[in-house]
């Protein structure tokens, strides 16, 4: 049997002469929690959209189940694809309850009371199955969207930002909830989202999609700590960048000479996150602290080196004392990821500068 | 009026999310709705273009035509009606509005209702009315013999008409200027008066310019209910263009004046349509900052409110007084004279109700590809079927239903005086009433709705019939309220396409009243005023279900 829930093949799809998507090909294997991650605009919704057939791709071909539902002259509607969308704005519809949401996809054969019941239960909604969509919490209106959207029992279910229209305090627990849903549902889902930590926090898999392509797919670990770009590596949390020069598995730069991730040779670019920057307490050190910003939990400093490049450094627990101006030198115990100039652009603009 | 059309989106997108396939839904429309929308498009241009055809076949005799001084004359005369009485509407609107909205009038809501009722009624009653109690041997001069006047001056030609047309469409200006007030940013206003500027001075430089697109749109509409009118003309015997049109048909066998005059009417409609809509862009009259409005607070009146209230109760006496009084002076007339022809036969009753259902029902449908069409699929080509639907509505019902005469005589067997004709004149004059309604229900339909139903397995005519109609009902109970109301008042087209032996109240009152048998036109006027006042409070009632989802 086929272990892909999803083929993507070489997808492109314009609006009006703007590319949306680009030679997008990725595959997804059962049972994954995917997420698709990119700022806003790169395409991922439309290439959502193109997976759930509510467009249609202008090439390339998409596989559900090993069955060619787009390209090679298929179109198969988004009603016979047996896949579940959850949508940014959850869609519900205002002029039925909750079970007859749900109810909706069930088309009326089988139990379909059984199976809605069941459904709500697995969401926790069993109690609020008369309630009209207006009186329900955005939580609980994302749970009947999950529900109406299991309950027919798809082969794959796609959430379109699913926690961007929860407040903050909500959202925690709401992606806690989510998780353990689909979790146990085993279904292959693909969720897309703007904000990274929500992507690595939750996902399995996940894959970064920039200007219409995807650029870099792996586990969630694998791409926070092997960035394949600049781009990518700021995309998925702070980090720090200094010109460097490799050496084998060395990298030699205004910190001297640090373990690379890789071996690489000749002009490039090193990265390491503020976690694996380890300020020393050196009355004679090179680097200055030029600002601290205390959050409690954590606390991040802003070092100066002798070159004038700020490096900062996330520094767990509210204990250690800093103060601003006060020498340090700096310590990096952790091999660092290495952009060879050939591929790395360090001139490429910050992500969202050029939208 | 003046609903605002609620975007799609309930909740806006995270800051700087612009991907442009939000808005875009199934990019190409299927071509059964091309189709069945450029069909009903066509249908509604086909008037203005077999007129122009028309004419245009006339050659040299069409400059002979327009070489007549008499055609001049009614265009010169129709021109100056429109601007005096688009004038009048636009100052009695606007006082009446600023009054019932920013001052401590008393009892406000209940004039506002009052003033607000000529809109109920077809202009024919209000000339029947003005005739009957202002004309010669009227309930006035009845009134006034008794004092030795033997003689009031003349309610017919253009003072009769300019009053009457003035009553008709002054609450169009009301009514949008009333909403423009209210939208009004009242920390302006605060602003003016802290920088030193007097009520009048801040009404004056603060207040009316921000009023000016409520007044257009209010004035815009008065010109071409004015240009468009035919009861009230025809009955005051004022020679504007429909007036003229209807009786060089009805005249002559030589038809091709009628149509150049029609053709002049339609294109002098056009004209003001077209330089309205050319205006710049519109600038932003709307609360420029955030925080929570507060109420403006309300200009105390003074020595002013005993002429405002008398301002009040003239417009409302003269608006529906008047009416009131005519009907019912004339229905006991009728009964202590033993009028026999006083009643109305169930027949006509039934014509009416059969005509008018029949034609919103219709209507409605026809409206539902354009809707459907432009509001899921917005571009240029779908925004040129829906404003070629809309060009029935700018041509007068008398221009549309001698463009249908012309085209049915000549080019069909047996449509000609058909009930079908009828019809399909509804359809083309109404066509525009449906659609408003509809498409600001349809809006608000959240397009992802549609994809969760295709989602979940259901084909595009299911969810239209599970999903899209009932979400659209109250704008689909809208428009047929508002197509129904219309055609039941609608008279022109009626007058002149109606098939023989076919007759409605509207062409009851008309007849009754030209041939003077004023007590005959009690009984109709009575139920169209009552059939009327229904119709409006289903609609106005399903406004505010749909206001509040």
């Amino acid at each position: 049997m086929n272990s892909y829930a999803i083929q993507c093949r070489d997808l492109e799809k314009e609006f009006g002469g703007e590319a949306a998507v680009v030679d997008c090909s990725v595959d997804i294997r059962y049972g994954r929690f995917m997420a698709l991650l990119g700022p806003s605009g790169c395409g991922k919704t439309t290439l959502l959209r193109l997976i759930a057939g509510l467009e249609t791709p202008d090439r390339g071909s998409i596989h559900v189940g090993g069955i060619q539902v787009s390209g090679g002259g298929r179109k198969v509607p988004p009603e016979k694809r047996k896949i579940g969308m959850v949508f940014q704005e959850y869609a519900l519809f205002p002029h039925m309850n909750v079970a007859q949401n749900v109810a909706y996809g069930l088309r009326g054969n089988g139990d379909t009371n059984r199976k809605v019941a069941e459904t709500l239960q697995m969401v926790g909604l069993e109690h609020l199955e008369a309630r009209m969509p207006h009186e329900l919490s955005g939580g609980q209106q994302q749970r009947v969207a999950l529900a109406r959207a299991l309950a027919p029992g798809p082969e794959v279910i796609l959430l379109d930002e699913p926690f961007s229209n929860l407040d903050a305090s909500l959202r925690q627990r709401v992606r806690a909830d989510l998780r353990s849903i689909v979790r146990k549902s085993g279904i292959t889902t693909i969720f897309v989202t703007h904000d990274q930590e929500e992507a690595l926090s939750l996902a399995d898999f996940l894959a970064v999609m920039m200007e219409g392509r995807i650029v870099q797919a792996g586990t969630p670990r694998n791409l926070y700590l092997q960035p394949e770009t600049h781009r990518i590596a700021t995309f998925l949390g702070e980090a720090n960048f200094l010109p460097a020069r490799g050496n084998g598995l060395y990298a030699e730069c205004e910190l001297g000479k640090l373990q690379a991730l890789n071996a690489f040779s000749g002009e490039g670019e090193i990265m390491f996150r503020p976690e694996d920057v380890i300020p020393t307490p050196d009355a004679n050190g090179t680097c200055k602290i030029v600002d601290r910003i205390y959050y409690g939990h954590d606390q991040l400093l802003y070092l100066q080196l002798p070159s004038g490049q700020i490096m900062k450094s996330r520094r767990l627990g509210s204990r250690d004392a800093y103060d601003i101006g006060q020498r340090v030198g700096i310590r990096i115990d952790t091999p660092v990821s290495v952009f060879p100039n050939r591929y790395g652009c360090p001139t490429l603009p910050e992500p969202g500068s050029h939208a | 009026m003046g609903r605002v059309e609620n975007p799609l989106s309930t909740t806006p997108d995270p800051p700087g999310a612009g991907s442009p396939p939000r808005t875009r839904v199934f990019r190409n429309a299927p071509p059964l709705l091309w189709i069945a929308a450029l069909l009903v498009a066509a249908i509604s241009l086909s008037p203005l273009l077999y007129l122009i055809v028309r004419t245009s076949q006339l050659g040299g005799t069409l400059f002979e035509i327009l070489s007549q001084r008499k055609i001049w004359t009614v265009f010169v005369q129709t021109g100056l009606l429109t601007i005096v009485v688009t004038f009048t509407a636009v100052i009695l609107g606007v006082v009446l509005a600023w009054i019932t909205v920013r001052t401590d009038l008393p009892s406000r809501s209940l004039i506002t209702i009052i003033v607000s009722l000529p809109l109920v009624l077809p202009s024919y009653i209000s000339a029947f009315s003005l005739i009957v109690v202002l004309g010669p041997r009227g309930l006035l001069q009845g009134f006034l013999e008794g004092f030795g006047v033997e003689r009031l001056p003349s309610i017919y030609g253009f003072p009769g008409a300019w009053l009457a047309l003035t009553l008709f469409t002054y609450p169009f200006v009301f009514l949008s200027v009333r909403a423009g007030l209210a939208g009004l940013d009242p920390s302006l206003e605060d602003a003016a008066r802290c920088l030193g500027r007097g009520p009048w001075n801040t009404f004056r430089h603060v207040i009316l310019p921000q009023l000016k697109p409520s007044i257009h749109a209010g004035a815009l509409l008065s010109a071409l209910y004015t240009l468009s009118d035919f009861g009230a003309v025809t009955l005051l015997q004022f020679d504007s263009f429909t007036r003229a049109i209807y009786v060089q048909y009805t005249a002559s066998l030589d038809r091709s004046v009628a149509a150049v005059l029609a053709l002049m009417l339609a294109l002098l409609t056009l004209v003001i349509l077209a330089v309205e809509f050319r205006r710049p862009a519109r600038r932003r009259y709307y609360r420029s900052s955030a925080g929570t409005a507060r109420r403006a607070t309300r200009v105390a009146l003074g020595k002013w409110k005993i002429p405002a209230v008398i301002l009040c109760v003239a417009v409302a006496v003269v608006g529906i007084g008047l009416p009131v009084l005519a009907i019912a002076v004339w229905l006991v007339r009728g009964v202590v004279y033993g009028d026999e022809h006083l009643g109305v036969h169930a027949t006509v009753m039934l014509d009416s109700i059969f005509a008018s259902s029949t034609g919103a029902l219709l209507t409605v449908v026809a409206a539902f590809p354009v809707v459907f069409l432009a509001a899921r699929y917005p571009g240029r080509r779908t925004q040129g079927v829906e404003r070629a639907a809309y060009v029935g509505h700018a041509l007068p019902g008398i221009v549309v239903a001698l463009a249908l005469v012309f085209f049915s005589a000549r080019y069909t067997v047996g449509l000609y005086q058909s009930f079908a004709l009828l019809m399909i004149a509804y359809q083309v004059r109404f066509l525009p009433l449906a659609i408003g309604a509809l498409r600001s229900s349809m809006l608000q339909i959240n397009p992802r709705l549609e994809e969760a139903a295709r989602s979940l397995g259901h084909t595009p005519r299911e969810v239209f019939v599970s999903i899209i109609l009932p979400l659209a009902r109250p704008g689909v109970l809208t428009a047929v309220a508002l197509v129904f109301l219309s055609c039941m008042k609608e008279l022109p087209a009626t007058l002149l396409l109606g098939p023989t032996g076919f007759e409605t109240l509207a062409m009851r009152i008309w007849n009754a009243t030209e041939e003077a048998f004023f007590a005959r036109a009690a009984i109709p006027s009575l139920l169209l005023v009552c059939v009327s006042a229904i119709g409006l409070s289903v609609v106005l009632s399903n406004e505010e279900k749909g206001a509040s989802p």
